[in-house]
């Protein structure tokens, strides 16, 4: 008998006018001691899946049919008093954001023993060994003094190992995890796997791992059920999905991956299809379009009664950069390491402390505001969060001329809409897309709608911060493929400002890596992608979880 | 001429905002992402029927509004002269209720007064009895015993008439909405009934139907009766109670209009500029803040008092004086009531400012003035909008209390406040004179009320935290 | 902490200044010490020597805020700006048109208005935060549905109706206790019961939609979805969970106003006779006492910027994420 059974699940989100159906006829069954990887798309229906099971949807979500066994019972048959017997002891959950998932006015040994002490009724001075137990189990430092912290001293990946604990508090048989490393940066994420993947061998719990990560379904999964709009497309062994994926939606995920085994190659969105002159046309060039020497940005702290700087954030301290025309340089880091202030810096959109952008020959630090504006057009930027990138209350017509206007670029109102409709072609958006609102559009499109934005004003060089960063993989893919495109059309040149080992090693030509605000490692992509020289760089590397393709 | 049109300082600025509103409404049409919300608004059921109740209370108002002196007559052909009594449209629509002053208090519908009195009657003998009205139920010879069988009668004719007005107003409708939907007539009536449409026109029609009628049998009994009796001076109540609506609106909507601009650019510039025009705004609107607003308010009318007693000869009448004070009285709740909007797109902007189409406009090299206008203003302008709905049924709760303690509008001025100001000590009479406080709570309740529940629905429709991510 | 405090305390003084030039300015300039002699006096009738008098009487005789005739330092002191406005700053408020001692007035007349004001606040609060509770409990119900259609209806009603009609109900038809009137000691007790209830029952419906919109806006969060995922009953997650969150916002909320409920209520005080501060102004706004007036704006200026000072104080106890540099 299996731990977990789902069949037939029909879960319906209503509305205020219509209703979704976000699972349709969701079957599938857990073991004892297994990892079950629940993967999909933004959308898919996953995390509704997982709720369903705990019975924790929000109101305005309902189960409309199907049955979900727990060790041969119906929880769907439960009452909800019940079904609080089960949450916590039976069936624990995880969620993906550390940073709002804890109480913040609790203390954190407070929040562990709350179900201990709910479901097997220990006292309390007990209850508290054991948390601090498994604090130490869970890999906290200093697990005592952390009991009487507040969730907010701890870094986030601190706090989902606190979020770990709290599931584990009462020993639950079941253990969801929805998209528990989705938040954190690379390296934490591989420590908080292998703690999982640990912790479940030790306590021979069923795991339902929820993830849009092919990646961590390879290093950690048993068996893997892929979800598209609300259905499962496929159920299989983890072994057989990479090996030979039987539904073609779940070759085109595996095909949209990039990776460095790809360079060159279009990543597959619909069918596979190669583009073997793209690297070739490339030629090399002796003097770089875009260098930034000695940069530093510092922040000031102030503290006091008349708010005196009594020190700097150094968010950027040092940092030199060579773009050569034609090319691409990635800025890789993790969170917070300064990347995405270099590039909003080299714009100018943040004030810089010392060193010099020289652009064509030019120190853009210099320029006054004149002047300034007269480059503007020839170095662009784009955004990471497609969201909030575009202004909701204006015409994409509108947005996309905006930047010619301004930057006089053409002065000719008629030339200007010929212009958007080429963009617009260009970038693959249908012609009407500029009399449309930003809202109508899906994230990728609205990436694209940035994208034509940045080319309007025909730049050298774009600054891609994170571009894909918020996409799904076979969106994050389609995009990818764009820019390799219109470089090659248009001969541009690319700062690719990411934490995406994947994306560098498909798309740089240099790679620079940057840890704490200053550059730890620079060279050729294949150069520091094969052969890293400095230990964060490998770490950074090895933390990456693998697909081992043929 | 019959007559010559007056308009007063406020009547300018109501025409204005009118005005405002409407090209407001023809600009949302065009745009999407502003009619979408509103759209929403109007979908509700109690979105549509307040807003129907209060176009009702804004079109009177907006008649009581247009004002003008009337040609006197017996004056010579050649030379034109007018009255120096300024009326308005409303009051030639209510003019029986207007003109038909009773001697003193009389209860509502009654045909006598409330107290008794000595009366010489036809003998020649004086004699304690509750004299007949002059004007209330003046036309029956019996009233005891035909009173009531006369108000029923009235009553009927007016619902009649009314049902028939509306019935018709509505059919006309369907029957449009059938040609331009190409649909027959009867299925369109039919889907009218069931109340299936995209927009809830079965309870705007039940809405306007109500309101109709009361209209109607308002209008009939009114001119034959006092519908809600007479105050101390014989004055019908009813009549007080309307004008009074447009004392509300006005201080509601008046103020909103005064405090928008300096709410808007200050709260704007201090969150974009930030630094010292921060920290000035801040600091102007924070000692404003601190300031309780009653003693500000009370302050500023005492001295407006002052002013006018001192310098009384610079009125030319009553009513332009009376109009000046509503006027100032708008002007400080709006300096007392900016604070808080200001406060609130102070924040916004701050958010607004680090998002990346902000940025992205900085990077193409945008003006400071063009990203404030085209980029943060219209994207605050919900809360806008929102402040201004949930503000305005505060406004005309504030106006009630502050002319109850005489530092409201001009004692001449009709207005809920005042009726209750002047109602409150009749309540310890015995029997009590309830119908002034009573006439007044529910034209008062029923304007705050729907503005209260529209701006509920004005909310969830326009604030993106509560109406979810598009 | 302390320099954060400091930091506030030292704010407060540009802002009293702010407030001593406003109340300078509309009561001094806007309007000339001869214009309040006239209305004091009467339009008509009034020479200038009576007019003379009366300024002398209460010092607005002096030059506004330079004296040529006075010696060095006292050019500025002789001045009504001094004398009247910059002695505000340490609680010197003079003594009204009326020839008495505000100082004295107001510290005798603050402590009917906090028997008041304080039961006022205490049990209002509890009510409205009990009442909040039970709807955010059964959100999304129909019991939900017509407990916000009615609070919207409740704070419909003006304060006005409440009060007479309170008056009228309980005073008037039932006699239960006195219409109006005050005492001391233990007797103010039967006086004091009618508006603390009809004050308390005014604002429910507010109070109550409020403080549901917060927790409705607590319940929403992550971390309410953790304390269900463990188990715990929903009064559990509610009040240990919710509760404790929510009583963040509404705590600072009531700070705020803490200090000024030694004002008293203007409207309440003055439909109850209650010699509190609240009547006490409300007369002085009917006498035109600009004195009384004047200070009254200033004293309640101050109240509340303690009261700011404190809630940013009270944030960084409540809320552990709060540290104050």
């Amino acid at each position: 008998m299996s731990l977990l059974k789902v069949n037939h699940l029909y879960t319906d989100i209503k509305l205020s006018d219509r209703t979704i159906h976000a699972a349709k006829d969701v079957s599938f069954e857990v073991n004892a001691s297994e990892t079950f990887a629940l993967v999909g798309e933004s959308g898919s229906g996953k995390s509704i899946t997982a709720l369903s099971i705990a019975r924790l949807l929000p109101d305005a979500a309902k189960i409309t049919q199907g049955e979900i066994f727990l060790q041969g019972k119906n929880l769907l048959e439960y009452s909800e008093r019940d079904m609080r017997s089960i949450r916590g002891s039976k069936i624990s959950m995880i969620f993906q954001e550390p940073m709002t998932s804890l109480n913040p006015v609790i203390k954190i040994g407070d929040q562990i023993i709350e179900s201990m002490i709910h479901h097997e009724k220990v006292p309390k001075a007990i209850a508290r060994n054991r948390c601090l137990d498994l604090l130490n189990a869970v890999g906290l430092p200093s697990a005592k003094r952390n009991m009487n912290e507040y969730p907010h001293q701890l870094s986030g990946g601190m706090r989902q190992r606190i979020m770990i604990a709290i599931a584990l508090a009462a020993n639950p048989d079941v253990l969801i995890a929805d998209e528990p490393t989705t938040a954190l940066d690379v390296t934490i994420q591989a420590q908080v796997l292998e703690l999982l993947k640990n912790l479940q061998e030790e306590l021979k719990m069923g795991l339902v791992f929820i993830t849009h990560n092919l990646g961590i379904v390879h290093q950690i999964a048993d068996r893997v059920a892929v979800m598209r709009y609300g259905e499962i497309v496929e159920t299989t062994s983890s072994e057989t999905f990479f090996a030979k994926p039987q539904h073609a939606y779940s070759q085109q995920l595996l095909n949209a991956i990039p990776s460095i085994h790809k360079r060159g190659l279009r990543l597959s969105v619909d069918s596979e299809q190669s583009v073997e002159s793209m690297s070739s046309s490339i030629e090399m060039h002796d003097y770089p379009v875009l260098n930034v020497d000695r940069l530093k940005v510092h922040f000031p702290i102030r503290k006091g009664v008349f708010k005196r700087v009594i020190g700097h954030v150094k968010a950027v301290n040092d940092v030199s950069l060579k773009l050569y025309p034609g090319k691409t340089l990635a800025l890789v880091g993790e969170s917070g390491c300064g990347k995405t202030t270099v590039g909003k810096s080299i714009v100018r959109l943040l004030d810089v402390t010392d060193g010099d952008v020289m652009f064509q020959g030019q120190n853009l630090l210099s320029l006054n505001s004149e002047a300034l504006r007269a480059r503007r057009s020839e170095l662009q930027i784009v955004f990471q969060d497609p969201y909030s990138s575009l202004n909701p209350r204006m015409l994409v017509g509108d947005i996309i001329e905006e930047g010619m206007v301004s930057l006089g670029v053409e002065h000719n109102a008629d030339q200007r809409r010929l212009i958007v409709v080429k963009l617009l072609r260009q970038v693959g958006l249908p012609e009407d897309a500029s009399n449309r609102y930003p809202h109508e559009f899906s994230g990728g499109q609205r990436q694209r709608i940035c994208i034509a934005r940045a080319l309007a004003v025909k730049p050298q060089v774009i600054i891609c911060d994170e571009p894909t960063s918020a996409l799904d993989v076979s969106v994050q893919a389609q995009v990818l493929n764009l820019l390799k495109d219109l470089q090659v059309e248009l001969d541009m040149s690319y700062l690719f400002i990411t934490h995406d080992m994947s994306v560098v090693s498909y798309l740089a030509d240099d790679v620079a890596v940057m840890h704490q605000g200053v550059i730890v490692e620079n060279g050729s992509a294949l150069d520091v992608l094969q052969n890293p020289q400095h230990d964060y760089t490998k770490k950074l590397l090895s933390a990456v979880p693998k697909l081992h393709l043929h | 001429m019959l007559f010559q049109p007056v308009i007063l300082i406020t009547d300018a600025l109501f025409f204005a905002l009118t005005t405002v509103i409407f090209v407001f409404v023809m600009i949302a049409r065009k745009k999407e992402h502003l009619r979408r919300p509103w759209g929403k608004v109007i979908k509700r059921t109690t979105g549509a029927v307040a807003l129907v109740v209060l176009i009702c209370y804004y079109s009177i108002a907006l008649l009581d509004s247009m004002h003008f002196r009337l040609k006197l007559e017996n004056v010579t052909q050649s030379e034109y002269q007018y009255s120096n009594e300024i009326l308005s449209v409303l009051d030639v629509l209510m003019a029986s209720m207007r003109t038909q002053v009773e001697k003193t208090f009389s209860a509502p519908l009654a045909v006598q007064l409330f107290s008794k009195e000595m009366v010489q009657q036809d003998d020649g003998s004086m004699q304690q009895i509750y004299p007949r009205l002059k004007y209330g139920g003046a036309h029956l010879d019996d009233p005891l015993s035909e009173k009531s069988k006369d108000l029923v009668k009235i009553s009927i004719r007016a619902i009649v008439m009314a049902i028939l007005c509306w019935a018709g107003f509505w059919l006309l409708t369907v029957w449009r909405n059938s040609k331009s939907k190409h649909s027959s007539f009867s299925a369109s009536l039919q889907r009218f009934v069931s109340g299936d449409s995209e927009y809830p026109l079965r309870a705007i029609a039940i809405t306007t139907g109500l309101i109709t009628i009361a209209i109607f049998v308002s209008m009939f009994v009114g001119s034959k009766y006092h519908l809600f009796g007479t105050d101390k001076v014989g004055q019908d109540v009813f009549y007080q109670a309307i004008k009074s609506i447009r004392t509300g609106i006005l201080i509601g909507a008046l103020t909103t209009l005064v405090m928008l601009p300096v709410a808007i650019t200050l709260g704007a510039m201090a969150g974009f500029f930030r630094g010292w025009v921060d920290d000035v705004i801040q600091y102007i609107y924070t000692t404003l803040n601190s300031i309780p607003h009653v003693l500000l308010i009370a302050a500023s009318v005492l001295l407006l008092q002052v002013y006018m007693s001192n310098n009384a000869e610079g009125f030319d009448s009553l009513t332009e004086r009376a109009d000046l004070r509503l006027l100032f009285l708008c002007l400080i709740l709006g300096i007392t009531s900016w604070t808080g909007l200001c406060r609130l797109l102070r924040a916004e902007t701050f958010k607004l400012r680090e998002m990346e189409y902000i940025q992205a406009a900085t990077a193409f090299g945008v003006t400071k003035s063009n990203i404030l206008a085209r980029h943060i203003m219209p994207n605050f302008m919900h809360i806008v909008l929102i402040t201004v709905v949930l503000d305005f049924s505060g406004l005309v709760l504030a106006e009630a209390v502050l002319s109850y303690i005489n530092i409201g509008v001009d004692p001449a001025t009709h207005s809920w406040g005042n009726m209750i100001n002047q109602a409150r000590l009749e309540m310890a009479r015995d029997p009590a004179v309830w119908w002034s406080l009573t006439a007044a709570f529910i034209f008062m309740f029923t304007l705050v009320l729907f503005a209260n529940l529209f701006a509920d629905v004005v909310r969830d429709a326009l604030d993106p935290r509560i109406s979810g991510s598009e | 902490m302390i320099a954060y405090i400091v930091r506030r305390v030292l704010y407060a003084f540009p802002l009293l200044l702010g407030i001593n030039l406003i109340t300078f300015v509309l009561f001094f300039v806007v309007n000339s010490p001869d214009d309040m002699a006239k209305n004091q006096l009467g339009q008509k009738h009034t020479t200038a020597q009576q007019i003379e008098d009366w300024k002398r009487e209460r010092g607005y005789n002096l030059p506004l805020i330079y004296n040529e005739d006075a010696s060095a330092g006292a050019k500025f002191t002789e001045t009504i700006f001094y004398q009247k406005s910059i002695r505000l700053f340490v609680f010197d408020f003079g003594s009204s048109d009326s020839g008495r001692d505000i100082s004295y007035d107001i510290a005798n007349r603050m402590w009917p208005s906090l028997t008041i004001a304080v039961p006022h606040l205490i049990v209002g609060l509890l009510i409205t935060i009990t009442f909040a509770l039970l709807i955010a409990f059964f959100r999304a119900s129909y019991i939900d549905y017509w407990a916000v259609i009615i609070c919207v209806a409740l704070m419909s009603i003006s304060t006005l109706f409440y009060i007479i009609g309170g008056q009228f109900i309980i005073g008037k038809l039932l006699k239960v206790v006195p219409i109006s009137g005050y005492d001391t000691g233990l007797d103010a007790l039967k006086f004091l019961i009618l508006p603390v209830i009809i004050g308390i029952v005014g604002g429910i419906g507010s109070g109550t939609r409020w403080y549901r919109t917060i927790f409705l806006e607590e319940i929403g969060k992550d971390y309410v979805r953790t304390a269900r995922s463990k188990g715990i009953s929903e009064q559990l997650v509610l009040f240990r969970h919710v509760l404790r969150n929510a009583l963040i916002p509404i705590l600072t909320g009531v700070v705020v106003v803490l200090p000024l409920l030694f004002m008293g209520s203007l409207l309440t005080e003055n439909f109850f006779g209650i010699p509190g501060l609240g009547s006490y102004t409300i007369d002085a706004i009917n006498r035109q006492d600009f004195a009384i007036v004047r200070s009254m704006v200033y004293l309640g200026s101050v109240l509340y910027i303690i009261g700011l000072i404190l809630t940013d104080i009270s944030y960084t106890l409540v809320d552990p994420r709060i540290r104050l540099s």
